[in-house]
């Protein structure tokens, strides 16, 4: 099962495994499209996933999505240089451009009081198909956070928060925003590379 | 705070998405340059990918790989063996001399490129007298220099890097090549418009580069720029 042998998040196909997707990878950057196939179909229904949680928005996280596998296929001989796991290089891409799409947009209008769940601490289903023990990492660590801190993280990662929306919600200044999270970042990494 | 603290603070930051947009294109600016920040941002990512997990898969409307493929590949057939590497490679295993031949019968039957995104450049960085031979290759459709190293290389415990110098201007630095036969570099955004009569040149540096942003060592080979 590829979720033994990666730490990235999520279901793919359970037909390919992390060595596939790594060899799709590998060909695409001598431009074999039908690498860039294979890799679609395997990866494109996670990805689009992690988009759409962070826009909300189908018409846009469609959008984002081409940029994604534009990207992908752009950048694959790139990815041997840079050291990731082919799952959190994918991932990387795709929140990296989500959060670009959304960074340029206005504010949010709706508040995300609502949708900010600092109780949803709760694995869902998919996670229990990642390694035990990574999970149990992550997880200690952001235990060690008081609970409105890892719930920032959490919902930085996944919902796309920025500093200015979680310091609206949490109803602090700015600043002093940042130098809390940046306080828990750190303690976050100690305990991570403990 | 050290400084190392305070970039994995930033590359977090960056990770997160915390950061308005002008902060986090400022960041992936210096992120393309430095190293040491791009280790920072690849275990923020490792670490915080479980995360992803907790997403549900959804499946995106079929029509959509086809939209993508067309726009990567449009309508035409096979990739040319323009863009693929294993050419590339096969010239490096020729003589400079059929290579400089090649890179003359290229410019006068340039192929119709399969991605009209810009023209594409080839140097040949060092002549046959010079310490590095290398063959340069700029791929406007990603953004990148593929370089095929010919022969030479970096001196003990020294590295070779790679700048361009356009007409009148200072060379910037491209990166330090790696001690591959055959390396990618990242060309910074823009940059690829500007390459039209400029030269390549390799130095020698410390390794790691360069620590002053201009070439600090002997000048080991250069190269015009060509348009195909």
């Amino acid at each position: 099962m590829i979720w033994n042998q990666t730490q990235a998040g999520g279901q793919i196909d359970p037909m390919s495994s992390i060595n596939d997707i790594e060899d799709w990878i590998g060909r695409m950057a001598l431009g074999d499209r039908a690498a860039f196939t294979s890799i679609y179909s395997a990866t494109s229904a996670k990805l689009f996933g992690v988009v759409l949680r962070i826009l909300n928005d189908r018409a846009e996280a469609e959008d984002v999505l081409q940029e994604v596998f534009v990207k992908i296929w752009r950048n694959a001989d790139r990815y041997a240089a840079g050291g990731y796991s082919p799952m959190t290089w994918l991932i990387a891409i795709a929140r990296n451009q989500a959060i670009d799409r959304i960074r340029a947009r206005k504010p949010r209008s709706e508040a995300i009081d609502e949708a900010f769940q600092l109780a949803d601490q709760t694995p869902g289903p998919e996670a229990q198909t990642i390694a035990a023990s990574e999970r149990r990492l992550i997880d200690g660590c952001l235990g060690e956070l008081d609970d409105a801190k890892a719930g920032a993280v959490r919902g930085a990662y996944l919902e796309g928060y920025s500093y200015e929306e979680l310091s609206a919600h949490f109803d602090v200044p700015l600043n002093t925003m940042r130098t809390w999270l940046r306080r828990s970042l750190m303690k976050l990494k100690e305990c991570l590379e403990r | 705070m050290t400084d190392r603290e305070g970039h994995s603070e930033e590359a977090a930051e960056y990770v997160l998405g915390l950061l308005t947009l002008e902060e986090r294109q400022a960041f992936a600016a210096r992120l393309a340059r430095d190293p040491a920040l791009q280790s920072e941002v690849r275990f923020w990512e490792e670490s915080l990918v479980t995360f992803a997990s907790e997403v549900a898969p959804v499946a995106p409307p079929a029509r959509l790989s086809a939209e993508i493929e067309a726009r990567l590949f449009g309508t035409s057939g096979k990739p040319g063996w323009w863009g693929n590497v294993n050419f590339w490679r096969g010239v490096s295993l020729a003589s400079l001399v059929a290579v400089a031949g090649l890179a003359f019968v290229l410019t006068q039957t340039p192929p119709a490129p399969d991605l009209a995104e810009g023209p594409r450049y080839i140097t040949q960085v060092g002549d046959a007298t010079a310490e590095v031979q290398l063959l340069a290759f700029y791929d406007p459709a990603r953004e990148h220099l593929q370089i095929t190293r010919a022969a030479g290389g970096a001196r003990a415990g020294r590295a070779l890097e790679l700048w361009v110098i356009a007409p009148g201007g200072a060379p910037l630095s491209l990166g330090v090549l790696p001690d591959s036969e055959k390396a990618s570099l990242n060309v910074p955004q823009g940059l690829g418009l500007q390459l039209s009569g400029a030269i390549l040149a390799i130095s020698d540096e410390p390794l790691g580069g360069s620590p002053t942003g201009a070439p600090t060592g002997d000048v080991l080979a250069t190269g015009a720029i060509t348009e195909l």
